[in-house]
């Protein structure tokens, strides 16, 4: 979920540049330059397939993917997330480059929920213990998008409330979907290649 | 625009989707923004507030959108990548979009097949929409990494040392000092009547 180009004010995209620049510099220092290839070929990954439509009733719901960013690459996530955001911003107008500083908090702070989450795996590897860590992971880090989305709207300016709510209510589709898809494609991962949820 | 030659059916591809969504904020905003109303359809009440703020947030994101597609539709992204290196973005991060850039095209043709391969099999009769999703972005997330290994191997063998270099090279030249001048005018205009607004 991402605020469109134009719709916050400046004051609140300069705040949002500000995070991000301070959020960036904290997480690169810890990216090793050895993982750069494997955070790039994730990056295009996760951009590719957050363009994959999932059909919900009558309508279709584009994928999110951030929380499973931040389970596969942990706090690498975030730089993954910028590019992905920038890419997305250039390549197809959604988001854009004022909001991108407010887009990349939406988007990169659940993904360290999830990574944050994700690590009670080593409590133990029963497979019922991990598809339900799996489930509240998913669950938790599409709902922080989504609100995170809601109140930088909120934050705009008080005509944007009625529009706030109704986004809100809007992502409650998005939200189940993205729970389902994490929860599968985890439980894909742990069949196929767990070495993968190692970090 | 005109002075860029950006075809204007690319400009129309870009930016409908987001016309589209701008419109249809525009029209929320008239009728449940609040304030002084300014016409009642029916029982629909548009606000004067609301409809303002719509068009200066519409004119706002078109102008912004397309001093954007100018900057970037006009320039090589090798030279793009090698302006954000001397911009002092950090360099991790212009590596991995520089990375990044070149495997999107490779997993669009995989995901592509992938689909295909699924639909040939029947997905969406016999198996579910989501489990169908779920397989093509784990197989796509396990070629990845499986890729990104055989990707690091590759490049240490021909001397990647963990540094990043940008071997395109350009020199500005006195128009583009004039070019920059007349960009940063607008870019300062469109920034500062944001702020103001």
């Amino acid at each position: 979920m991402h605020i469109s180009e134009g719709v916050l004010s400046g004051q609140v995209c300069v705040a949002g540049y500000a995070a991000t620049i301070v959020v960036a510099a904290v997480t690169l220092r810890k990216v090793k330059e050895s993982d750069i290839p494997k955070i790039s070929v994730v990056t295009a990954a996760v951009f590719i397939t957050s363009l994959l439509h999932v059909r919900i009733g009558p309508g279709n719901v584009h994928l999110l993917l951030n929380g499973l960013a931040g389970i596969l690459l942990g706090i690498a996530a975030f730089p993954a997330i910028m590019v992905s955001l920038l890419f997305q911003a250039v390549m197809f107008g959604h988001g854009g480059l004022s909001v991108y500083g407010i887009n990349c908090l939406i988007m990169g702070l659940p993904a360290f929920l999830a990574a944050f989450i994700f690590r009670f795996r080593k409590w133990s590897n029963h497979r019922c213990y991990l598809l339900g860590l799996v489930f509240i992971t998913g669950l938790l880090y599409a709902c922080a998008t989504v609100v995170l989305g809601v109140l930088a709207l909120v934050f705009a300016g008080s005509e944007f409330k009625v529009i706030a709510q109704v986004l809100l209510w809007s992502h409650v589709p998005i939200i189940f979907a993205e729970t389902i898809i994490c929860q599968l494609t985890v439980g894909f991962l742990l069949k196929v290649k767990p070495k993968l949820l190692d970090r | 625009m005109v002075i860029s030659q950006i075809p204007a059916n690319y400009l129309w591809k870009t930016l409908r989707y987001p016309l589209a969504f701008l419109l249809l904020l525009w029209g929320f905003l008239a009728i449940t923004s609040g304030g002084q109303v300014w016409y009642t359809f029916w029982k629909i009440k548009v606000f004067d507030a609301g409809v303002i703020l719509g068009i200066i947030i519409v004119v706002r994101s078109i102008t912004q959108m397309m001093l954007v597609l100018v900057i970037l539709e006009t320039t090589p992204f090798n030279s793009t990548i090698k302006a954000l290196y001397l911009l002092k973005i950090p360099e991790k991060l212009v590596a991995i979009a520089f990375f990044s850039l070149h495997y999107v095209y490779v997993y669009l043709e995989q995901l592509r097949k992938m689909k295909t391969a699924a639909r040939l099999r029947g997905s969406g009769q016999k198996r579910s929409n989501f489990s169908m999703t779920a397989g093509i972005v784990g197989s796509l997330m396990v070629r990845s990494f499986e890729q990104a290994e055989r990707v690091h191997s590759a490049m240490v063998l021909r001397g990647y040392s963990n540094n990043f270099f940008v071997h395109h090279d350009f020199h500005s030249e006195p128009a583009d000092y004039r070019k920059s001048f007349y960009a940063l005018i607008v870019a300062i205009s469109i920034l500062g009547g944001n702020w103001l607004l």
